[in-house]
């Protein structure tokens, strides 16, 4: 059989195998609840953080929660809808590949950071909880481990192994991302948390003096 | 595939609130593509389980985006525009777990012992020669296979001017020639 007539048949033959071919069942109840699963994922996760955090506000959840939700939550929102109508908008096979790669090459490395941004949380609210002795505050730190745990576990693995698939670039090292999480966040954090912390002290202590 | 009457009493149907009909159209829609549909997954996953699961993620990007579905294209080139990117992220997925489809028993067709079996060894011997090919060839010979299809409807699924089709798809057919032809005389 020479080539071209070797190619022909076995095209027909991979043709008449796939036509062969029985397709599973589709069940329209089970795409629509993994649709909504999908498309609720991410708005249900903000909203599980803006609670944790309006927990950990000290006297006034429910306004804390509010405010950041009119802050945060338009944001989210604004960002599905743009991955959305992004991914709508990509047409050739090859865009989409460069898509997911950049996709999750990003994903990636915000996960490995949102790891370590929840377990500093967590000992940033085990500290206040130690420190003000309230037993109701331990449960704000205990939230934030389970989320860094869990994230650690689920996400970030699927999230690492699809990076690797698609031949995206490998996120940096857990110690690179623990040097610039204390040198971009914390230290900073810490420097204005000092600042405000001082400003307020001279603050009332010049309106103790007035009086 | 779907002709413009039923096109758009589907579209209608998808859109609508009408919980029965939504899922009576879902079910039509599956009906009438699943096969091409599928054909074309294998070409692009090079992977049976693969294309089966694409085809089921095409459905599900379908209900998601159906609403969005502007209509300036046909409901079939957006259907394969949504299977190609389907397909390319199953692959994508799975790529670390798979291995190219040398084993032919992996593939559709079991049930006629002689006759099925050739086709399924020619057809895994094919398979894996597509498997090499990078992806915007491997959709131009997946689309070609569906029955039908036309090379101006291939360009407006893939965003490619139609001359570009006919020579992307010669490319591939002479590089999987090249590539039968190494693998029956290896070395």
């Amino acid at each position: 059989m020479d080539t071209e007539t070797d190619f022909d048949a076995l095209d027909r033959a991979l043709s008449r195998a796939a036509e062969r071919h029985v397709p599973p069942p589709l069940d329209p109840r089970r795409l629509r609840s993994r649709r909504a699963r999908l498309e609720l994922g991410s708005v249900v996760w903000l909203l599980l953080v803006l609670a944790i955090v309006a927990a950990a506000a000290i006297d006034r959840p429910w306004w804390l929660a509010v405010i950041l939700a009119g802050v945060l939550l338009p944001g989210a929102i604004a960002r599905v809808v743009a991955r959305h109508r992004e991914v709508a908008a990509l047409i050739s096979v090859g865009d989409f590949a460069t898509y997911e790669r950049s996709y999750f090459a990003a994903q990636a490395k915000h996960q490995r950071s949102a790891v370590l941004i929840e377990a500093a949380a967590a000992v940033v609210f085990a500290i206040v909880a130690w420190q003000t002795g309230e037993a109701w505050r331990w449960s704000v730190p205990a939230v934030f481990g389970a989320l860094a745990a869990g994230r650690a576990v689920t996400v970030l693995p699927y999230v690492e192994r699809a990076n690797r698939d698609a031949g995206g670039e490998p996120p940096h090292g857990w110690t690179v991302q623990v040097l610039m999480l204390v040198l971009f966040l914390l230290l900073p954090l810490l420097l204005v948390a000092g600042l405000a912390r001082r400003g307020w002290r001279r603050l009332t202590g010049r309106r103790g003096g007035a009086r | 595939m779907i002709d413009a009457i039923t096109e758009a009493r589907l579209l209608a149907a998808l859109r609508g609130d009408d919980r029965a009909a939504h899922d009576a159209a879902i079910g039509e829609l599956h009906a009438r593509t699943a096969r091409p549909l599928f054909q074309l997954c294998l070409r692009v996953a090079c992977d049976a389980t693969d294309a089966d699961d694409a085809v089921q993620e095409t459905f599900v990007d379908v209900l998601r985006g159906v609403r969005s579905f502007r209509g300036e294209a046909k409901l079939s080139t957006w259907l394969f525009r949504i299977t190609i990117r389907a397909a390319t992220r199953v692959r994508n997925r799975s790529a670390a777990r798979r291995h190219a489809v040398t084993d032919a028993s992996e593939l559709p067709g079991d049930d006629d012992p002689v006759a099925r079996a050739s086709d399924r060894e020619n057809a895994a011997r094919l398979l894996a020669a597509i498997d090499q090919l990078p992806a915007a060839q491997r959709a131009v010979v997946g689309l070609a296979a569906i029955e039908g299809i036309a090379h101006a409807e291939i360009a407006d699924v893939l965003g490619i001017p139609v001359g570009t089709v006919g020579s992307r798809l010669h490319e591939a057919r002479d590089r999987l020639r090249a590539l039968l032809a190494e693998r029956r005389s290896p070395g």
